[in-house]
């Protein structure tokens, strides 16, 4: 017994944190954890990531090719898209001024943020961000990459927060196809991304653009999500659903602001 | 020191989103080299500290690792008294494979042929740890080679 004293003890403290974790009681000493891993999961953002990536280039240099000759095509095309929206957005303040509106100001209070590491599992995509309380978060805020939301967070801490990624099953987001204004809700997973529950008679086109819909006021709306790749209609059901493709490497997350509420 | 490096440097040398569990490939590998005492050591303080670091329920790591660091002891002690590198292979996989089910079951709620992957890729871990152990811990042991 006295062999194993030292593992007694620690049982003893496992038991303890056991009950105290649903209260919140650990999260200063969670705190305190993260701080002393976050110089470590700075040096390896820097050292690792580079040398990771090149290595895993060769393994998909077919693929490259491929999303280089779309990313091309989808550039021309953008660049028209472009010009057309320039003149609404011309049209529209010209429309506003008519009417009196209040100029808006820049729509989004953007915070950057860095991740310092993830979830000892990689089956949950939860990462941890060297932002929290002291930063202003008070949870549930929006993380995007490129403009694109890529997760929320989560549990939030005195100098770091979590993030619980797009990608994760646990992750469901209010969700709305542009040009159809079908409104599921967005849920990650091995999958892929889905939106669920839509209305079966919502008429999807491949190809649209999926943002969320902000119901629930929880995340603000219009935030970018991916686009349309495949309906999903079963025979018998009565919602239908879409498989979303996020232009977004999630493996290779770098440069994320948080959308401040 | 092994957690902080299993929530830093594993989640960026994964493949396809599988991480072995250093602590746990510490543990099974010491139990091996018939450091019972020590292996007990690392999967319960190994597990304690990844619990600080882990989403899951305070408590998760900790006795999951426990568990299966005695149970692979008490296979050792009354099952596999002769230990050889096919064991060692077989028990290394089978441990990582059960590890990898409940955790991806608890993330996914379901199972996939994912795990698989990540008990070979722990396995090449395992093989690595093994041989900085020999190095840092040189009693004799019993693994045949």
């Amino acid at each position: 017994m006295r062999r194993f004293r030292f593992l007694i003890i620690i049982l003893a403290l496992t038991l303890v944190g056991f009950f105290l974790y649903p209260r919140g009681y650990l999260n200063p000493l969670k705190n305190i954890f993260w701080q002393v891993a976050k110089p470590f999961g700075v040096v390896f953002n820097v050292t690792f990531d580079r040398p990771v990536r090149f290595v895993k280039s060769f393994f998909s240099f077919r693929s490259v090719l491929k999303q280089n000759s779309n990313l091309i095509k989808e550039n021309l095309e953008l660049q028209s898209k472009l010009a057309e929206l320039s003149e609404a957005k011309h049209e529209n303040e010209i429309l506003k001024k008519e009417l009196g509106y209040l100029s808006t100001g820049p729509l989004y209070n953007l915070l950057p943020t860095t991740i310092i590491g993830s979830a000892p599992s990689g089956y949950l995509k939860t990462i941890v961000l060297d932002k929290g309380k002291n930063n202003g978060l008070v949870g549930g805020e929006a993380l995007v990459s490129q403009g694109y939301l890529v997760g929320i967070i989560s549990n939030i801490r005195e100098s770091n927060a979590d993030a619980i990624l797009i990608t994760d099953y646990k992750s469901l987001v209010p969700a709305v196809l542009q040009d159809s204004r079908g409104t599921g809700m967005l849920r990650g997973g091995l999958g892929g991304l889905i939106v669920e529950d839509i209305p079966l008679n919502t008429p999807i086109k491949n190809g649209e653009e999926v943002t969320t819909s902000g119901l629930g006021g929880q995340i603000k709306p219009g935030i970018p999500i991916g686009k349309v790749s495949e309906i999903i209609a079963k025979q018998g059901e009565i919602f239908q659903m879409v498989r979303v493709n996020s232009p977004i490497d999630f493996s290779r997350l770098e440069v994320l602001f948080i959308l401040k509420k | 020191m092994m957690a902080i490096l299993q929530v830093t440097l594993m989640p960026k040398i994964n493949i396809s989103g599988n991480v072995p569990n250093l602590i746990l490939l510490v543990s099974i590998i010491l139990i091996f080299m018939r450091e019972e005492k020590l292996a007990l050591l690392a999967a319960g303080l190994g597990g304690f500290f990844l619990d600080f670091y882990s989403p899951f329920r305070f408590g998760f790591y900790t006795l999951f690792i426990l568990f299966l660091t005695i149970m692979l002891y008490l296979l050792m002690e009354r099952v596999f008294t002769q230990i050889n590198r096919f064991v060692l292979i077989i028990s290394i996989f089978s441990i990582v494979l059960i590890f990898d089910f409940v955790n991806y079951y608890l993330a996914e709620h379901r199972f996939s042929t994912l795990i698989f992957i990540d008990g070979i890729y722990s396995l090449i871990f395992a093989i690595l740890i093994y041989f900085i152990l020999r190095k840092i811990i040189k009693e004799p042991e019993n693994i045949l080679i």
